[in-house]
């Protein structure tokens, strides 16, 4: 009854009660990821903007994966870390990431690209730390309403903050940077459910998204929810570069 | 609907086309943009939208031959617009150049020969795409070419100014260059990449060989026998002189050797080019015919009062002629063509459904108007049904869009309100009449006298079937719901051995029609009409009415024209709007548009009833009722009719609210069966049991929200039995809940089993685990 | 609502079949396949859910607006 249920979706994969993660999908998304490109202990993996470390967590445990955390601001995060290990988390941007070249089997990208300023320069990054055939992985926020193909779709170079891309940017984005496209799938439905989940606790999804982006938010995402323009998406694709 | 059929539907509407001035216009220059500028006198946004494509603006604007107003929209109604005048105007009121662009050069380098028009030109496009240009002029100063045109026109101060502009967008410029020596221009081809030779210079020696004045160049991408060489610019070898054509031909030098640098297809897409035709359809139907504003500086310019009111007189030339009939359209903010992309384009290319365009599917009242106006017959019915039916299809129709309807449907053809019944006593009747379950929810006196005044004028036996004829469940895109219906209502007319049907209602009559095509149907106002009211007209009442269609009797012109007589017999003068017969409006009801988008299809009922002086008369139940609710009034056609009787005016009756239709519907089964047809009623249901006192406040509150008599009744019966209450300390009142189906019921009430009284009522449809329902 | 209004609304409401009052509880509810947990009034014994008006038309028909994309 409840196939729609992502939050259920998520307590059978990952074996465990619904996340505290407040993010579109909680660790489920993630887990249909890691599935796909069947990533194993050994495997170098890096989480960007990792926040409270639920990923990297979710890899240990599963997978036995000691991957790195990468946020601008770390501090607030050793304090959520539990258990003996510690995930290694350094300070950092995407668009300047502290890994070598070509060191990465995988790098998670959630909820995290429809924030950062310079998509070119981090798309650059994570093609230069991915190993050829490494997988990215994004997961965020995307624009429904732009259909209209002879537009461009995001202007490169520049902050737009005030959109999220269209499926069709986000095919240039990753192509322009010789990314590709594995999976693309809609979870409209878990960005939903997350909001609904917000009102129903007397949150204001705004002021929620607000506060975990820092005050960089698209559209406010109550009112594009509404109107319908902003669904959620996981993207995994694959490096092409040498 | 595939993508072949959706493609050429998309491509019939012709909204995107361009006007005939830009159409005929080789360089396409949006002149309908920047006149609407004028007009508003935002002179610096026209002189933007001009130069966005227009080369070398200060020079060409003087000058252009102007191939757009021979062909200008607005010479049907006085004369074309004087565009070149408005052009001449808005360069010349200011000293304005162009700025440079800021691209990023490229390291090819062009060479472009001589300083006529379509060199100039053809400079200018390859610096704004950012080639390196070089300007070879064999005289001492350039621009003599232009000494054709007289001072006042073009003064050389403009000319100098203008190559300047050039200049400082990065073309060098070269004069006195030797032009004579042999294959002087092979060199110049091996020496840049690429070159333009504009023929029109005038002044330039004989550098390529002409023969019969024709210039040995492809039409298309104007190459010469010499690779990377490309001439054009007839200048006034052309008959007769275009100085527009000779701009045209250097912006397709340039666009050639943009292409021939980057190794890149010379020939292809290039169609556009130059003057083409268009498909667009404008409507001057009430446009006043109007002279040109005349100029008062005979070799001057316009003033800008001039311009402004010049400006003014152009037509903004577009379709929309859908769209300015329709409120839905108008306030989707878009057209045909845009709406179908959005619709298919949601199915094509994403998997989830889209709330925006489910809105769009949803709120059309799929009457039909669009496309009896559309110039090339486009309907928004058909797309939009096709969207419901995919939605529906793919578990994505939004429950609360048309539930309701659907809830009601099902009500109308349950037991408490469906009926067959032959003529009393009769084993088989002739006729059978099929009131419809609207007008039986709204005036079920009228049904009975009609009835009886068919029974009584009509031999061969009068059954009466009460149902509903499933439209709700097509107009919601619920196939198999709907070929459900229509199976039953088949079954219901075989077992009444196939009687004619009559029908009150136009929707009622158009499902049979479309779908029953073996069942023998009139509608009850030819019949009326047919067998007469009474043997000589009415007097004159000398009352004049205006006459609604509704949106199902659009084609029906029979029925339509009998409604007229009828209304004439009466005594009535009738009177028309300009959309009616078979341009119609719909009130606002049909296609479910006031269920799945209530907000709108308020707006399109006070619309309508707004656009007659006196009031409505009009032959769907639903069609009265909605045009009823705002100031207007709107009687029913049998409101005349039957006029007079029990000392009341059914004419100005309130609307019944949803669960006084229903009470209405399931009063009138009964005392048919009672009274006419001799049988004992249906047993009330326990919970009808329920006596409750309601105020008009919390009624109205109960219609905002959608909620039946009959669901409070529900709520308080399930309460009362199973001591499921909850007692609120501070008001004394109880508050109870029950859920039938899909939405959960609140009542706040007290009260004893004799007398109840509801003070709230409300709902939703989120359902909580655990609780009770049926 | 703050918690002290939580508190005064909890001590208005009692449960006739039962006779005590309702209490703060964590209910499930549904909607088009999606399951949540909200704060509402229950009688801790037969279970029997409150839903305010302010709840039904504010929190709940908001969610359910969202949920619907209509």
């Amino acid at each position: 009854m409840l196939d729609n249920c992502i939050f259920m979706k998520e307590a059978e994969a990952v074996g465990a009660a619904p996340s505290s993660l407040a993010r579109p999908g909680g660790l489920y998304i993630t887990h249909r990821a890691v599935e796909f490109c069947g990533f194993t202990a050994g495997d170098r993996v890096a989480d960007i903007g990792c926040g409270s470390c639920g990923t990297l967590e979710y890899l240990m445990t599963t997978r036995g994966i000691c991957g790195f955390g990468l946020d601008p601001a770390p501090s607030r995060l050793t304090t959520d870390a539990r258990g003996i290990w510690r995930p290694q988390v350094v300070r950092g941007v995407a668009e300047a990431l502290p890994f070598k070249d070509s060191l990465l089997d995988g790098l998670f990208c959630e909820c995290v690209l429809s924030l950062v300023d310079d998509l070119d320069a981090a798309l650059l990054e994570f093609s230069r730390v991915l190993k050829k055939g490494g997988h990215l992985i994004i997961s965020d926020l995307y624009d429904r309403t732009s259909t209209d193909v002879s537009l461009p779709d995001r202007i490169y170079g520049q902050s737009n903050l005030q959109s999220a891309l269209s499926k069709r940017g986000m095919e240039q984005l990753l192509d322009a940077h010789r990314f590709m496209l594995l999976v693309w799938e809609d979870y409209t439905m878990a960005l939903k459910e997350l909001a609904a989940r917000l009102i129903l606790a007397g949150c204001s999804p705004d002021e929620f998204w607000k506060q975990g982006c820092r005050d960089r938010t698209p559209n406010p995402l109550g009112r594009s929810l509404m109107s319908a323009k902003l669904g959620y998406c996981l993207v995994i694709a694959r490096s092409h570069a040498p | 609907m595939d993508q072949k059929e959706l493609r050429a539907l998309e491509y019939r509407c012709i909204q995107e086309e361009p006007p005939l001035c830009t159409a005929a216009c080789p360089l396409h220059i949006d002149a309908r943009g920047f006149i609407g500028k004028i007009a508003t006198e935002a002179w610096d946004e026209a002189w933007r939208i001009l130069t966005r494509n227009m080369p070398v603006p200060n020079i060409l604007a003087r000058i252009c031959d102007h191939p757009c107003e021979p062909v200008c929209k607005r010479r049907e109604a006085g004369d074309s617009i004087a565009v070149s005048e408005l052009e001449k105007a808005c360069v010349s009121r200011t000293n304005r150049k162009v700025k440079a662009p800021s691209v990023p050069k490229r390291k090819d380098h062009i060479a472009v020969v001589g300083t006529g028009l379509s060199s100039l030109v053809a400079a200018w496009d390859l610096l704004f795409g950012g080639h390196q240009v070089t300007i070879l002029e064999a005289h001492d100063r350039p621009g003599d070419a232009f000494l054709i045109f007289p001072e006042h026109l073009l003064a050389r101060s403009v000319i100098e100014e203008e190559i300047a502009v050039i200049q400082a967008m990065g073309g060098e410029l070269q004069t006195n260059v030797l032009m004579t020596k042999k294959r002087w221009l092979e060199k110049l081809a091996e020496d840049f990449d690429a070159v333009y030779v504009g023929l029109d210079d005038g002044t330039i020696p004989d550098i390529i060989p002409l023969s019969q004045g024709m210039v040995g160049v492809e039409p298309i991408t104007l190459a010469t026998g010499i690779k990377g060489v490309f001439a054009g610019g007839l200048g006034k070898m052309r008959k007769p002189f275009s100085a527009i054509h000779d701009a045209a031909d250097g912006r397709k030098g340039a666009t050639s050797i943009d292409r021939f640098v980057q190794n890149v297809s010379l020939t292809a897409a290039r169609e556009n080019e130059g003057p083409c035709e268009t498909r667009l359809y404008t409507n001057i139907e009430n446009i006043v015919a109007e002279p040109v504003v005349p100029k008062a500086d005979v070799e001057g310019r316009y003033t800008d009062e001039e311009a402004i009111k010049e400006a003014r007189r152009c037509i903004q030339c577009e379709c929309m002629e859908c769209v300015k009939n329709c409120l839905y359209l108008e306030r989707f903010r878009g057209y045909p063509k845009r709406y179908i992309r959005e619709i298919y384009n949601n199915e094509a290319i994403l998997m989830g459904s889209h709330g925006q365009t489910n809105r769009l599917i949803n709120s059309c009242s799929l009457c039909g108007l669009c496309g009896v106006v559309c110039p090339n017959d486009i309907s928004m019915v058909d797309i939009c049904l096709e969207g419901r039916r995919k939605l529906v299809e793919r578990g994505k129709m939004p429950p609360s869009a048309h539930d309701f309807a659907l809830e009601d449907m099902s009500f109308n053809n349950s037991e408490r309100f469906a009926l067959t019944r032959h003529e009393p006593s009769m084993e088989k009747s002739q006729f059978f009449f099929f009131p419809g379950c609207q007008l039986s929810g709204s005036s079920p006196e009228q049904v009975e006298r009609v009835y009886e005044y068919l029974r009584q004028r009509l031999s061969g036996g009068v059954g009466l079937m009460l149902r509903c004829c499933s439209a709700p469940a097509f107009w919601a895109g619920r196939e198999e719901l709907f070929r459900d219906g229509i199976e039953e209502l088949r079954e219901e007319w075989k077992n009444a051995s196939r009687p004619r049907m009559i029908f009150a209602c136009p929707t009622c009559y158009k499902v049979y029609k479309e779908h029953l095509p073996e069942v023998e149907i009139i509608s009850l106002w030819e019949l009326l009409d047919e067998i007469g009211l009474s043997s000589s007209p009415y007097p004159s009442k000398h009352i004049t009415i205006t006459i609604h269609d509704p949106c199902t009797s659009r084609s029906e012109q029979g029925m339509q024209e009998s409604v007229r007589r009828l209304l004439r017999h009466l005594g009535y003068t009738v009177e028309e709007v300009f959309l009616s017969g078979l341009k119609t409006e719909c009130c606002g009801y049909g296609g479910l548009m006031s269920a799945a988008n209530q907000p709108l299809a308020r707006e399109v009922a006070k619309k309508r009833a707004d656009e007659a002086t006196s009031d409505w008369v009009t032959y769907c139940a639903m069609c009265r009722d909605t045009l009823s609710k705002g100031d207007k009034h709107a009687a029913h056609i049998l409101d005349l009719i039957f006029e007079g009787s029990e000392n009341r005016s059914a004419v100005g009756r309130k609307v019944p609210g949803y669960s006084d239709r229903h009470e209405n519907r399931a009063r009138l089964k009964e005392r048919m069966l009672a009274k006419v047809f001799g049988e004992e009623g249906k047993l009330v249901e326990q919970f009808e049991q329920i006596l409750l006192s309601i105020s008009s406040e919390v009624r109205e509150r109960m219609e905002e929200r959608r909620i039946l008599v009959e669901d409070v009744q529900r709520v308080i019966y399930h309460a009362e039995r199973t001591g499921e209450r909850i007692y609120n300390k501070k008001t004394g009142h109880w508050v109870a809940s029950f859920r039938p189906r899909t939405v959960t019921f609140w009542v706040e009430y007290t009260g004893t089993p004799q007398a109840y009284t509801l003070y709230n009522s409300y709902c939703h449809r989120m359902e909580i685990m655990g609780e009770s329902s049926k | 609502m703050t918690v002290r209004d939580q508190q005064k609304e909890k001590n208005e409401w009692t449960c006739t079949r039962c006779g005590i009052d309702l209490e703060l509880a964590k209910v499930q509810i549904t909607y088009v396949g999606c399951g949540f947990t909200i704060d509402a009034l229950r009688c801790p014994q037969c279970h029997l859910v409150l839903v305010t008006e302010d709840m039904a038309v504010g929190k709940l028909a908001e969610a359910e607006r969202v949920l619907e994309d209509k």
